[in-house]
């Protein structure tokens, strides 16, 4: 294969370059020798590659982009269309013709399924180009930083030879801001080391400019090949020439291998569905990746682009998440951090005026702890929620004295987005209640009997303040009780937070507000109609599941699934009709743990309750190749559950657990017979009891 | 006590002259006067962030002065709401949410601190009703209506403070 003309020069180069020199441009020019020889004596089977499709979904959305992300990385790198990668202050894009032929419009994805590494791939009539950029993750201090690999490849699709010409381009870039630290500051923007600086990208040529143009001869037995670094900020450009010395090939073989060593100990799952199974293990990729490390520490971001900063509200999620798939580590780590924001006072607040924040941050715990086998959680979290839970009451108490007609409630709140009012927010009383709840469990677990009976009284006194209120409004459950706002945490009342009971959400009317049919159907609106939520509306999608409103759920996830980049990022919210999403760029880590416990709560459902219920929600093709979902933790343990149908006869077999369980039929099915001896709940429930593991029942169409 | 008063006044009253200031060092100095008088600079340049060290290196070494803890606590304040340009966004000065809340607990500590050093009524009312703004911006209605009674109780004369008062019992009532 031909790696461009830069290929000629003499080896000796590195040595020159080792030696130490008085260029200062020499040590990034020796660097990018050292990339250019990296591939020389690649297999037949890699220029076979260069043909491979992307695996992956496709990209529903206007302009399609995908993310490189690595667990713990401050940085992020956002790839688009024309080829494009963007660092927040600096970009690389591409550009090039094959005889004549422009580098055709490409489509993003995987190079396998589970891989961390993103591919673009672009068929013209004369050549195919390929892309493939592998996540490197670079250890700063206490810090880890993202550099990517990336080898571009042009093809000829028919015999003989042709020249391709590549364009490599250094540019400024504003395509998301960047957090206001050292490593915003602007960088060299060339190919070549100068006064200004380190070049923050590696090709295999350097130029004295921004522009390295890169031709060779290329055929379909010997493609032509590029490789590049890019360093995701500033910080890294320095370290890319000793990245330089490693093969394209062996970072991307290291990083799909960390990636799939952290996911062995996780809960797997296989429905017969694998871009279902690919779906899941990127929501768990966006979720772990979007995470950073600060020594011991790991800091949840909502987002690896403009949210690059924690919010209670994605990070209580996103803990929720990783611990009902079983990736108990960064959920820990997460969860701890999150303790780290109470205040002297006793309160967990990340944005001003978000007063839901202590009673996720409380729920969060009870997660990640109550899944996490018997043992207790260590003391200092005890202490955390213990004071949590004061400050609540505090609070709680001065609004009995300063508003008597709120009593009960928590204070107003100026969240300053989602419900976009100022009131007494529905959704933090219920978070509180939470929090409420998930403490009195934690503490009991822990030894603390006497805190956790006075928890217990006051959560029962909470709930019923909140039922009152409601019933006494007719039953509607508002954003804010005290005027208008927009929908959001009363789309949380029955899952997660169980401040209602289900028959009160049914009154409430709350499924009502997913959209019926169409794309989005099974989805929520935020605000304006064709504003739509990716998970706004995913709790809502659970509580139908509870209130025998299964095909909401199943509306739910084939639209959730259908607004995937096709690298399996979400946006938090996109237009229904231009299927842009603006600047709220995709991946949301709340949207991939609403994907997460979307599919998890529907098969293994321990959200609410004393009962475990399996198979809760299912598509009809889950049965016919059986599902098997493996080492899921519950709050009564690990959990391996397996079922299918076959002919009329509905096979269950579970790990048995210390509290009863509940088990739902195939879709439109009913029970026929029952020689298992479960008691039938309905025409499509059955309970059976604890420590019970198989159920066989004959069913029938409805 | 009173000359170090009159050195934190001749440090401000310098940084609010015409004439062009000193360059800030790149640390504080260790001398109270010094470090008090380039936060000021700073503050002035609108860098709360940059001008937190210089103001807690003045309070460290003056630590029974209520005047430099309120100081103290109102920069710890405006660096949480300080922002700047990020490459090519706005971002926050402080670039994370947890430090930012970490800011706003010191603040909120720095100032409670300020009111119980402070024997002067008049000087306590002020302390309080900087407290009970901060609380209200960070969200804390019904606390900032605590610390703003506190005030008016001190000050209960004080115009300005009974009609904040009388409007955070508004929002408190109606939720708006």
């Amino acid at each position: 294969m031909t790696y461009g003309e830069e290929m000629r020069f003499p080896r000796s180069s590195h040595r020159a370059a080792s030696r130490g020199t008085r260029f200062a441009g020499l040590a990034v020019v020796a660097a990018s020798f050292a990339i250019a020889a990296a591939g020389c004596g690649t297999s037949r089977r890699a220029a076979d590659d260069t043909l491979a499709e992307p695996v992956g979904p496709r990209d529903p959305f206007d302009p399609a982009s995908a993310a490189v992300i690595w667990p713990g990385a401050s940085d992020a790198l956002l790839l688009s269309e024309p080829l494009r990668a963007s660092s927040g202050t600096f970009a690389v894009s591409w550009t090039g013709e094959f005889e004549g032929e422009p580098m055709p419009a490409g489509r993003f994805g995987r190079p396998r399924a589970g891989s961390p590494v993103v591919v673009w791939f672009a068929r013209g009539k004369r050549a195919a180009w390929r892309a493939t950029f592998a996540p490197v993750p670079v250890e700063d201090g206490d810090r880890t930083r993202l550099a990517a690999s990336v080898e571009i490849t042009v093809r000829p699709l028919s015999a003989g030879q042709g020249r391709a010409r590549l364009v490599a381009t250094v540019s400024p870039d504003s395509a998301f801001p960047v957090p206001a630290t050292d490593e915003a500051t602007p960088v060299a923007l060339a190919w070549r080391r100068s006064a200004a600086g380190v070049p923050p990208a590696l090709g295999p040529a350097s130029s004295a400019g921004a522009t390295s143009t890169l031709v060779a001869s290329a055929t379909s037995a010997r493609p032509a090949r590029w490789r590049f670094l890019v360093a995701g900020s500033p910080r890294v450009a320095g370290r890319l020439g000793a990245l330089a010395h490693r093969s394209h090939a062996t970072l991307a073989a290291e990083v799909e291998r960390a990636w799939s060593l952290t996911l062995a100990t996780s809960a797997s799952l296989t429905t017969g569905d694998p871009a279902l199974e690919q779906a899941v293990d990127e929501a768990l990729l966006v979720l772990v990746g979007c995470t950073e490390r600060d020594g011991g520490r790991l800091r949840a971001v909502g987002n690896p682009f403009h949210y690059r900063d924690t919010w209670i509200r994605d990070a209580a999620r996103q803990v929720s998440a990783l611990s009902q798939w079983g990736l108990a580590e960064p959920a820990h780590a997460i969860a701890a951090d999150l303790l780290a924001f109470q205040s002297e006072a006793g309160d967990l607040m990340s944005q001003p005026g978000q007063l839901d924040g202590t009673g996720q941050a409380m729920w969060a715990q009870r997660e990640l702890y109550s899944r996490d086998g018997p043992h207790a959680p260590p003391d200092s979290v005890l202490r955390a929620l213990a004071r949590a839970w004061r400050w609540c009451e505090a609070e709680r108490a001065l609004v009995r004295q300063l508003a008597p007609a709120f009593a009960g409630l928590m204070p107003p709140g100026d969240p300053r987005d989602n419900e976009l009012a100022t009131g007494y927010l529905f959704g933090t009383d219920a978070w509180t209640l939470a929090g409420y709840r998930a403490a009195a469990s934690l503490l009991e677990q822990g030894g603390e009997h006497a805190t956790a009976e006075s928890l217990r009284v006051a959560s029962a006194a909470y709930a019923a303040e909140i039922s009152t209120r409601v019933a006494r409004g007719r039953g509607a459950v508002p954003a804010c009780w005290s005027g208008p706002a927009r929908d959001w945490g009363n789309f949380a009342a029955l899952v997660p937070t169980g401040a209602l009971s289900p028959a009160e959400a049914g009154r409430a009317g709350l499924l009502s507000r997913l959209h019926p049919e169409g794309a989005q159907a099974g989805l929520a609106r935020y605000g304006a109609p064709d504003s739509v939520h990716l998970y706004l509306g995913s709790d809502l999608a659970v509580d139908a599941l509870l209130m025998g409103r299964a095909e909401l759920w199943r509306a739910a996830l084939r639209s959730t699934l259908g607004a995937r980049t096709a690298t399996g990022g979400m946006p938090e919210i996109f237009c229904s009709t231009t299927h842009g999403y603006g600047w709220n760029l995709p991946p949301h880590t709340a949207a991939a743990a609403a994907l997460l416990t979307l599919i998890r709560q529907a098969l293994v459902f321990d959200a609410l309750g004393d009962t475990l219920r399996l198979s809760l929600g299912t598509l009809p093709e889950w049965w016919v190749a059986g599902t098997n979902l493996k080492r899921a933790p519950t709050r009564w343990g690990v959990v391996d559950l397996s079922f299918r149908q076959e002919g009329d006869t509905a096979r269950w077999d579970w790990t048995p657990v210390p509290v009863p369980v509940e088990v739902t039929l195939p879709p439109g099915m009913h029970v026929a017979a029952n020689p298992g001896g479960g008691q039938v709940k309905g025409a499509h429930r059955l309970l059976v009891p604890s420590g019970t593991g198989h159920l066989e029942v004959t069913c029938a169409r409805d | 006590m009173r000359a170090r008063l009159r050195l934190c006044l001749v440090a401000i009253g310098a940084a609010l002259s015409c004439a062009p200031p000193p360059p800030v060092p790149d640390r504080p100095t260790g001398v109270p006067s010094a470090d008090f008088a380039h936060a000021v600079e700073l503050q002035r340049q609108g860098q709360h962030w940059k001008s937190v060290a210089y103001f807690r290196a003045a309070a460290e070494a003056d630590p029974q002065r209520s005047l430099l803890h309120i100081e103290l606590g109102k920069a710890l304040h405006n660096a949480t709401r300080e922002m700047g340009f990020s490459g090519h966004g706005v971002r926050f000065a402080v670039a994370t949410s947890q430090q930012r809340a970490r800011l706003r607990d010191e603040a909120l500590a720095e100032m409670q601190r300020a009111i119980d050093l402070e024997p002067d009524p008049q000087q306590r009312a002020a302390m309080w009703a900087i407290r009970a703004r901060a609380l209200e911006l960070y969200g804390y209605v019904a606390d900032a209506r605590v610390g703003a009674g506190q005030a008016l109780a001190l000050q209960p004369a004080g115009p300005y403070l009974r009609s904040w008062v009388a409007e955070l019992d508004r929002r408190l009532r109606t939720g708006r």
